[in-house]
């Protein structure tokens, strides 16, 4: 019967497909280094972290096996991966520095078990061929043109005129500290070389690689295995069923850009609800609930519990704005054992808190002085209390309803709004209203593409957010991860 | 007979099309390496190389051993009727490190940017100060 050749065909074929998952997958490291660079730098050094290796070259390579064997318990192929790794002289200054650069270094369309006309990156698509695609293939004169991912760091990383004295950390433990934790940094690399990066779609036009992957087209183009689970909730499409100009305006979309693929979505439930600023007031219209982004300097806000009573500060006789100066005896007196709101403007946000700190505050609220949130950065050792960016409409809601609870004391003592911390239990943190994790979409979009990340905004971090965080494990499933998920979703 | 030495650097300064203008020619360094000469754009005359054309020189020798790799992608087929490409550097995820004032390092992850000139930018992630 014709319908039971059909079932017994996909019988076969979903057996086939298991057969070939069904082995873990197996990491080759390829040196490119000479002798004596590198891999190869005898230089002596003592054991770290972990790490037996008694010699530089030895240490680097001893992390790379850690790492690859991270990967390693995690995926499953038939293929060998083949990594090629070197360590180059890459850009530095005293205070900054290329740690290094890694991605998939081949890429192919309509191969067995391909969703048709879809770009893949090599080491997914070998594992769902059940064959190295490359094999056979004339290497390109470099030695290593059929690789599946290619990765180059820093060799002169910590070393004077190269982010001085914060070099690598090649401990096992996490354990950086001051130095630049490698495992993380390469863990986060190879997950955008095995897959985790939408790689052929040029998101500052849109367009995506031509069919022989020789330039970007605005149309006509190979969609990236990537697409399909892009889904923006402002133009209610995925990226494949954009036209160029709305995947370029999706890339800058923030906050709307979601991954919708079934075992993201199935692990998301990790991710935590939305930190608030909840304030409660005697009088109407002063208990609110506030979104807020953490300074980037001083303590972190609690998650939870009351910070103090809300207060406001007065223009000051000669002062250049809004908390930019010693804060004066009526000022003072207003903030001390509070929580203060300064606008923002003329000087640098730590100046604001430090004086409001000066004066005895316990927390300070920065509201914007233009529409929009802002995160407050800046920089000062010393600053000791919470302080967080809120909008200017909150700011002026806050800053009135100090005012309007005045009259709701009594015995001499002023009615006062107080401010707690909170969650708001129908938002995630990192995530869309339908809980599927938010791709990061900043705007503007300065460097290009920047969607093959989590958004920033995900609570915990996540591996495979932009920033390299100091909190990360070198877990890649839930619950305290979406990086492996992710890459089920396309295929791995 | 020439130095082969010299002639060596002479095709390194030749092939990485050293243009030198006379307006903004610096003062020859006085311990110029006399094995180094580059070719006057006003003169057309062979001199010494001054000591920013023997940095310059020395930048572009490093970084072509640190990167060998085509600029171009290459297509493959494989028998089975795939197409694949070998892709290039342009295509890697980038990792930076910067050290903040008070002495933090932040790592950030650029991403890969395909043919796009402003590939060594950062994410707009760094917050505003003031």
């Amino acid at each position: 019967m014709r319908h039971l050749t059909i079932s017994r065909s996909l019988i076969a074929a979903a057996c086939t497909l298991a057969c070939l998952a069904s082995q873990a997958a197996t990491i080759n490291i390829t040196s490119r280094d000479p002798a004596g660079v590198g891999f190869n730098d005898p230089t002596p050094v003592t054991p770290v972290g972990g790490n037996p290796g008694t010699t530089l070259g030895q240490q680097r390579l001893n992390v790379y096996r850690y790492v690859a064997d991270i990967w390693e318990r995690n995926l499953q192929s038939n293929v060998t991966i083949n990594v090629s790794a070197g360590w180059e002289a890459l850009t530095c200054s005293t205070t900054s520095a290329t740690l290094g650069s890694a991605g998939a270094w081949n890429i192919w369309r309509d191969f067995p078990n391909a969703k048709p006309g879809t770009w893949y990156p090599q080491a997914l698509a070998n594992k769902l061929a059940g064959t190295n695609l490359s094999a056979g293939q004339p290497d390109d004169g470099t030695g290593y043109g059929n690789v599946d991912i290619k990765t180059q760091f820093n060799v002169n990383l910590g070393n004077p005129g190269c982010l001085d004295g914060s070099p690598f950390y090649l401990g096992l433990d996490g354990n950086a500290g001051g130095k630049v934790n490698f495992v993380e940094t390469l863990l986060h690399e190879l997950g955008h070389g095995l897959g985790f990066a939408v790689l052929t779609v040029q998101t500052s036009t849109g367009n995506r690689l031509n069919a022989a992957g020789s330039g970007y087209v605005a149309t006509g183009g190979v969609p990236s295995i990537w697409e399909q689970y892009m889904y923006d909730n402002t133009a209610k499409l995925t990226w494949l069923n954009m036209t160029a100009a709305q995947r370029r305006a999706s890339a800058i979309n923030p906050l709307q850009l979601a991954w919708i693929g079934p075992n993201v979505k199935a692990g998301a439930g990790f991710l935590r609800a939305v930190p608030l600023i909840k304030t409660s007031s005697p009088a109407a219209g002063g208990t609110r609930n506030i979104d807020y982004s953490q300074s980037a300097f001083g303590p972190a806000l609690p998650a939870s519990g009351t910070l103090g009573p809300l207060a406001t500060i007065t223009t000051q006789a000669g002062e250049t704005g809004p908390g930019c100066e010693a804060f004066n005896a009526d000022n003072t007196a207003a903030v001390r054992g509070k929580v203060v709101v300064i606008s923002r403007g003329v000087c640098g946000f730590a100046v604001k808190v430090k004086n409001a700190q000066n004066a005895g505050a316990v927390g300070v609220l920065l509201a914007n002085n233009v529409a929009g949130p802002i995160v407050p950065g800046g920089t000062d050792p010393t600053v000791t209390i919470p302080s967080a960016g809120i909008t200017q409409a909150d700011g002026d809601a806050l800053k009135a309803a100090v005012a309007a609870a005045l009259p709701y004391g009594g015995r001499g003592k002023p009615g006062l709004v107080t401010v707690s911390l909170g969650t708001d239990p129908t938002r995630i943190a990192g995530a869309d209203a339908s809980g599927n994790p938010l791709l990061y979409t900043p705007n503007p979009l300065v460097s290009g593409s920047s969607v093959s990340h989590w958004d920033v905004t995900a609570t915990p971090n996540l591996l495979m957010e932009p920033n390299i965080n100091a909190d990360l494990t070198t877990t890649l499933v839930p619950p305290l991860d979406l990086t492996l998920p992710l890459l089920k979703d396309l295929g791995w | 007979m020439s130095n082969p030495n010299s002639i060596q650097r002479l095709l390194a300064a030749a092939a990485a099309g050293l243009a030198l203008c006379a307006c903004a020619l610096p003062a020859l360094a006085q311990q110029a390496d006399a094995q180094t000469v580059a070719r006057d754009a006003v003169t057309g005359q062979l001199r010494p190389a001054t000591a920013e054309e023997q940095a310059a020189l020395a930048a572009l020798k490093a970084a072509k051993q640190a990167r060998v790799t085509p600029k171009p992608t290459l297509q493959k087929f494989h028998g089975s009727g795939a197409t694949g490409v070998r892709l290039n550097d342009e295509f890697l995820s980038t990792s930076t490190a910067v050290r903040t004032p008070d002495g933090k390092i932040e790592m950030v992850c650029n991403e890969a940017h395909g043919s796009e000139p402003a590939a060594s930018h950062v994410h707009s992630t760094a917050p505003v100060t003031e």
